[in-house]
């Protein structure tokens, strides 16, 4: 057998493998392509005289250019590929964009506290299986009041001044600007039918029993606004509170807190413990005043709570009188309410020093507010 | 109500100091609001007696005094009290002495030349609760030289105690207070001070006043008492002290006395000069009656006050001389010359009080406690009380005395449940537990028979009634720390989805996904600036009692509140703003109610969003409408449409209704007026929008079926045109879908051009359709032949068609 030819195979494919590895383009190496491997390639050349050959060295020899055939095609793959994958990486290199700039923007508004902390107590009753419902700001004097075990010339009606609305029936005649009468007290009260703006959502009870009665359970929170007489760097004349009032047979002061601890925890973080001090309220009895550990100090005591403990809800078995009224009867179910103030909620879940800023609505201190909804303060 | 230490443990003798008590009498009902600490020891203060006054040689309103002070010596002091007097007592601090408040120890100073080895302190210098500066602190015993704090309330405090209605019944007093205390502890129960005496014989005087009861539903009880050679000196140091530190005003021996009284057991009494009253056969003469129409008073504080038929009146021979409860009458109060007094001691209605007083505005303290309820067993005692007071402080006896009744409350008696009470309260707590507690606060139990009991609430207590009080009295005693944590289970199901708060959530996500931030505004809005905005205040409801002008009214729309909130940013320096704000709006009701309705309202200006990349656009009033747009489509209104109009506050070429496919309107948007951001001093360029939620509640479609999605190609064909620029677009496209028929899948305005080559006065419209047929591919001469029908249809109508 003649070595020659098998060299001379050998060398070829030596050549075209140094060549291709030197292929700085798709185009070059297209270009080598067809020079190794085209019809008129050198491989075609070589294998056109290949009949020409022995037929002992011809065995051989064909062996080694399909060798060399393959050989080759596998380098121009790899050599291809690699040439795509510097190509690639170049633009890659290319298109770089400082990625500092700030984005496109997607306009994104911010939620007001008091609603935020107004949905935190919705979400949690809700959890807790109570139904949200809510009641007019424009109520009668007699569910505001009376019918809340407040009659006329009750002391606790020197607990919150009314706003009355003056009396109706002129709705077509303008008036003067100025008759308005202000700085009178609320003379007009005690008229059953007298409209006022509701000092409390404690109307709601009534409104909720009375369309429920005689189905039990009841369980109820309305949130809502309401209005009082008085107008200092603590309070405002408007402001929102939250009513919560269960009724069933056999509820007690457990159930009360119990659940109030619920939506403290809820509220303020599973560490927080709840007490209950002895209070007042006409429509509830025994009555309590709610406190929550301090959100800040832990109940250690602070510069925000003084002792420990924050004031924040007042509550209470709800009176003989108002289960009658609402249309239950105090022998067969028994119940609690409670009435949480929502900007005291939201002053503490935000650490809102200031009342009035609530009210201001001055958005360099309500876009902070665009996120931490689903966060929780504790 | 202020409580003085010392006082409250004559009564009763707690084992806890005051701090602690503060601490506890909260988480038993009674609410301290801060305790006011006197000096725990006066440490090196002396006795002194004054043994001469004599003038200073330099100044008019200083006095030399030489004192006793025990030393073998006198020493001499310069002050300037108008109460110095030879031979009283006072208390001496002698230089290098700490006085309370004082940072440095006391001095030896010259006072005009003259030296002065310490001073005569008065009450105030010495830190005591009550003590005041208008004198020195005259001592009622002591020997000179002897420690002062031994005849000085040292270790004294007060409790400033906040109490609800209920604890106002029966707490306003030392006795009251001292009465929980007691309860807390364990401890025997108090009652008032009284001294024994022989009443029959009081009453069998021939002095005895006559007592005229016409109004016995309003005068429960009316004790009048008469005392004899009696005079109105001060009262001693100590009690003016006492009585300063409830913030009361010392008067005279014979007016403390009442007020000492009355702050002691909560009963309030009221002295007459028995001698400007009238009298009858040796008797003087008392009365309660109604006013009279018409009728007036002049009240001790000299005010001529007109009277009510339901003011209840102290009389004498009919002649008034009191307004019952509330306040006496100018004329035949006590004076200089008195020297003999009728006490009168009496129960009046409550509600009747309470009524003269606020139509009087007269808060006195008399009808402070009144109001709530007096204990109806006090009167006698508390008229003794105050009489041997008096004759202790100014001499003189009590002579006679009478008592009539009318209609007092009864005693009242509450069925004796104990499981009711454990169930309410939820506490494990026995039946011999719970009886013991409502013993400890003065409760008794009496059978009933068949070994049922009846609880009978004690006088004092008017505030309870039943059950349920009784529940809270045993519970609070026990400690609400007691009551365990229960959270039951809901078996009521599901509760009912609140559709409205569902529907306020998603158009509240829907704006500040918009880039909008909300607001929580103010309702409460003056005429005038309804007036401004274009509302008229003659429908929006209003207060009879507003705080200000600036307050009276309910705002009919939620503009005003976003404009105020607009006037904050502004005032805050800012140019753009993005507000929305989901709350309720108020309109007079035909028939003098009130209608209330829940709204969604926004308020934009500039741009929403913009950055670098993207400059944005100023918001105009398509941004309002694209605005209004995805809150109609967030919420599932169908067929809404958009006609020109709106309120008075907007650009009346920019602003459109917003009318349901029933034709009502459900809300407006538009671009403010330019006039009206002038007056309220607010840049132009204001965009704003109200939807009325409730109508959207009732429109909102359930989801639809889903169509089936397209299984052949649709074909694209675009169509630009002018029309004068009047035209409604709205118009062209209803022409354009009608002449296309059920073929036409998509109709898209993608553009609206203005320019020369189309003329003044006109606007070139741009449309892409898309035909489709649900059931086979269209072939090329059909969609050709329905959009020459569409072409057609436009030209006919006088549409100029743009290849």
């Amino acid at each position: 057998m003649d070595g020659r030819k098998e060299q001379e195979a050998e060398e070829l494919a030596g050549e075209a493998l140094e060549r291709i590895g030197q292929a700085a383009s798709p185009e070059e190496l297209e270009a080598l392509r067809v020079a190794f491997l085209g019809r008129k390639g050198r491989l075609a050349q070589a294998f056109r005289r290949l009949p020409e050959l022995p037929a002992e060295e011809r065995r051989g020899y064909g062996q080694r250019l399909n060798e060399a055939k393959e050989r080759i095609e596998e380098a121009l793959a790899a050599r291809a590929e690699a040439l795509a994958a510097g190509e690639l990486e170049a633009r890659l290199a290319r298109e770089q964009v400082d990625v500092t700039l700030p984005g496109a923007p997607v306009p994104l508004g911010a939620f007001h506290p008091l609603r935020l902390a107004e949905e935190r107590v919705e979400s949690i009753m809700a959890s807790l299986g109570y139904e949200i419902w809510e009641g007019p700001e424009v109520e009668s004097d007699e569910l505001n009041f009376t019918a809340l075990n407040i009659p006329p010339d009750h002391p606790a009606r020197d607990m919150q001044d009314t706003f009355y609305l003056a009396p109706g029936g002129d709705g077509g005649t303008p008036r003067e600007a100025g008759d308005a009468g202000e700085g009178g007290t609320s003379s007009r009260g005690g008229a059953p039918g007298a409209l006022l703006l509701r000092t409390h959502t404690s109307p709601g009870q009534i409104r909720y029993m009375r369309a429920h009665a005689p189905r039990l359970p009841v369980r109820m929170i309305s949130p809502g606004r309401v209005y009082r007489r008085d107008d200092d760097a603590r309070h405002s004349p408007v402001f929102h509170q939250v009513e919560g009032l269960c009724v069933d047979r056999g509820v007690s002061m457990a159930d009360l807190k119990g659940t109030l601890e619920a939506l403290a925890r809820g509220l303020f973080g599973a560490g927080t413990r709840i007490r209950l001090r002895p209070s007042y309220f006409p429509f509830t009895e025994p009555s309590v005043e709610v406190d929550v550990s301090c959100t800040i100090c832990g109940g250690e005591g602070c510069a925000v709570c003084g002792t420990g403990w924050l004031e924040i809800l007042g509550a209470g078995m709800v009176h003989p009188v108002v289960l009658r009224n609402g249309g239950y009867d105090p022998e067969e179910a028994s119940g609690f309410a409670f009435g949480l103030g929502i900007e005291r909620v939201a002053m503490l879940l935000y650490r809102v020093d200031n009342i009035r800023l609530l009210y201001r609505n001055d958005l360099r201190w309500l876009e902070p507010f665009r996120g931490g909804r689903a966060v929780r303060a504790d | 109500m202020r409580i003085d230490w010392l006082w409250l443990r004559e009564f009763v003798e707690p084992p806890a100091g005051v701090e602690e008590l503060a601490r506890l009498l909260p988480l038993q009902g009674l609410e301290v609001a801060g305790v006011e600490r006197g000096p725990e020891s006066l440490d090196g203060l002396r006795v002194a007696r004054l043994a001469a006054v004599e003038p200073h040689p330099q100044a008019d309103q200083l006095r030399l005094c030489r004192l006793d002070v025990g030393l073998g010596r006198e020493v001499q002091v310069v002050s300037g009290a108008p109460n110095l007097r030879a031979g009283m007592l006072g208390v001496w601090a002698p230089p290098g002495a700490r006085l309370p408040g004082r940072p440095e120890p006391l001095a030896a100073t010259r006072f005009r030349g003259v030296l002065s080895e310490g001073m005569l302190c008065a009450g105030d210098e010495l830190g005591l609760p009550g003590g005041d500066h208008a004198g020195v602190l005259e001592l009622p015993a002591g020997t000179p030289g002897e420690p002062a704090e031994r005849y000085l309330p040292v270790g004294d405090a007060v409790l400033e105690l906040e109490l609800t209605p209920n604890y106002a019944v029966h707490c306003q007093s030392v006795l009251g207070v001292a009465r929980e205390v007691a309860a807390r502890f364990g401890l025997p129960l108090p009652g008032p001070k009284a001294p024994a005496v022989d009443w029959e014989a009081l009453a069998g005087s021939p002095l005895a006043p006559g007592i005229r009861l016409e109004a016995p539903d309003g005068c429960g009880r009316y004790v009048a008492l008469l005392l004899e050679d009696v005079r109105p000196v001060p009262s001693p140091p100590e009690v003016q002290r006492r009585l300063r530190a409830a913030g009361l005003r010392p008067i005279n021996a014979l007016v403390d006395a009442t007020n000492y009284v009355m702050l002691e057991s909560g009963q309030p009494l009221h002295a007459f000069d028995a001698d400007r009253l009238a009298w009858r056969d040796g008797r003087p003469l008392v009365g309660v009656r109604r006013a009279r129409r018409g009728e007036r008073l002049v009240t001790l504080d000299g005010v001529e006050r007109e009277l009510s038929q339901e003011d209840l009146l102290i009389v004498s021979e009919d002649r008034p001389v009191g307004l019952a409860g509330v306040m006496g009458g100018a004329g035949s109060e006590v004076e200089e010359g008195t020297r003999r007094v009728l006490l009168e001691s009496a129960w009046f209605e409550p509600r009747s009080i309470r009524r003269t007083a606020r139509r009087q505005g007269l808060p006195s303290e008399a009808a402070a406690r009144f109001e709530k309820g007096v204990d109806p067993a006090l009167q006698r005692p508390a008229a003794l009380r105050a009489a041997e007071l008096m004759v202790a402080w100014t001499g003189g006896r009590l002579a006679a005395a009478a008592e009539a009744t009318g209609r007092l409350p009864g005693e009242r008696r509450v069925a004796w449940r104990p499981e009711r009470i454990r169930s309410l309260l939820g506490m494990e707590i026995g039946e011999g537990e719970l009886r013991a507690l409502l013993e400890r606060l003065g409760f008794r139990f009496e059978e009933a028979g068949g070994g049922r009991f009846l609880v009978r609430v004690p006088s004092w207590r008017g505030d309870v009634e039943g059950e349920a009080d009784l529940a809270e009295e045993a519970g609070r005693l026990a400690g609400y720390e007691r009551i365990p944590s229960r959270l039951a289970a809901s078996p009521g199901g599901l509760p009912e989805p609140d559709r409205p708060g569902l529907l306020r959530r998603l158009v509240r996500e829907t704006l500040a996904g918009a880039g909008l931030s909300e607001s929580v505004g103010y309702p409460l809005q003056g005429e005038e600036r309804l007036r401004l905005l274009g509302f008229d205040p003659a429908r929006c409801p209003r207060l009879a009692n507003p705080i200000s002008r600036e307050q009276a009214c309910l705002e009919p729309s939620l503009l005003p509140s976003l404009l105020a909130s607009a006037e904050e940013n502004r005032r805050q320096g800012r140019e753009e703003w993005a507000l929305f704000e989901v709350g309720r709006c108020f309109a007079l009701a035909d028939g003098g109610g009130v209608e209330e309705r829940s709204a969604a309202g926004f308020l934009v200006r500039g741009r929403l969003a913009w950055s670098w990349a993207d400059r944005g656009r100023p918001a105009d009033f398509f941004t309002a409408k694209g605005l209004m747009e995805a809150l109609l489509q967030r919420t599932a209104v169908r067929g809404a449409r958009f006609e020109r109009g709106g309120p008075a506050a907007l650009h009346p070429g920019r602003a459109a209704r917003v009318l349901a496919a029933d034709g009502e309107p459900i809300g407006w948007l538009g671009e403010l007026h330019p006039a009206l951001a002038r007056r309220l001093d607010l840049p132009e360029g204001m965009v704003a929008g109200e939807l009325d939620l409730d109508a959207v509640l009732r429109l909102a479609e359930p989801p639809r079926e889903p169509a089936p999605l397209a299984r052949y190609p649709g074909v694209e064909r675009d169509l630009s045109l002018v029309v004068p620029e009047e035209e409604p677009a709205e118009r062209v496209a209803a022409a354009i879908r009608e002449a296309a028929g059920p073929w036409l899948d998509r109709l898209f305005l993608f553009d609206v051009y203005h320019g020369e080559e189309i003329g003044a006065g006109r606007k070139s419209l741009a449309f892409s359709l898309t035909y489709r047929a649900p059931d086979r591919t269209l072939s090329d001469e059909e969609v050709a032949r329905v959009h020459e029908t569409v072409r057609a249809r436009l030209k006919r109508e006088g549409a100029q068609l743009r290849s």
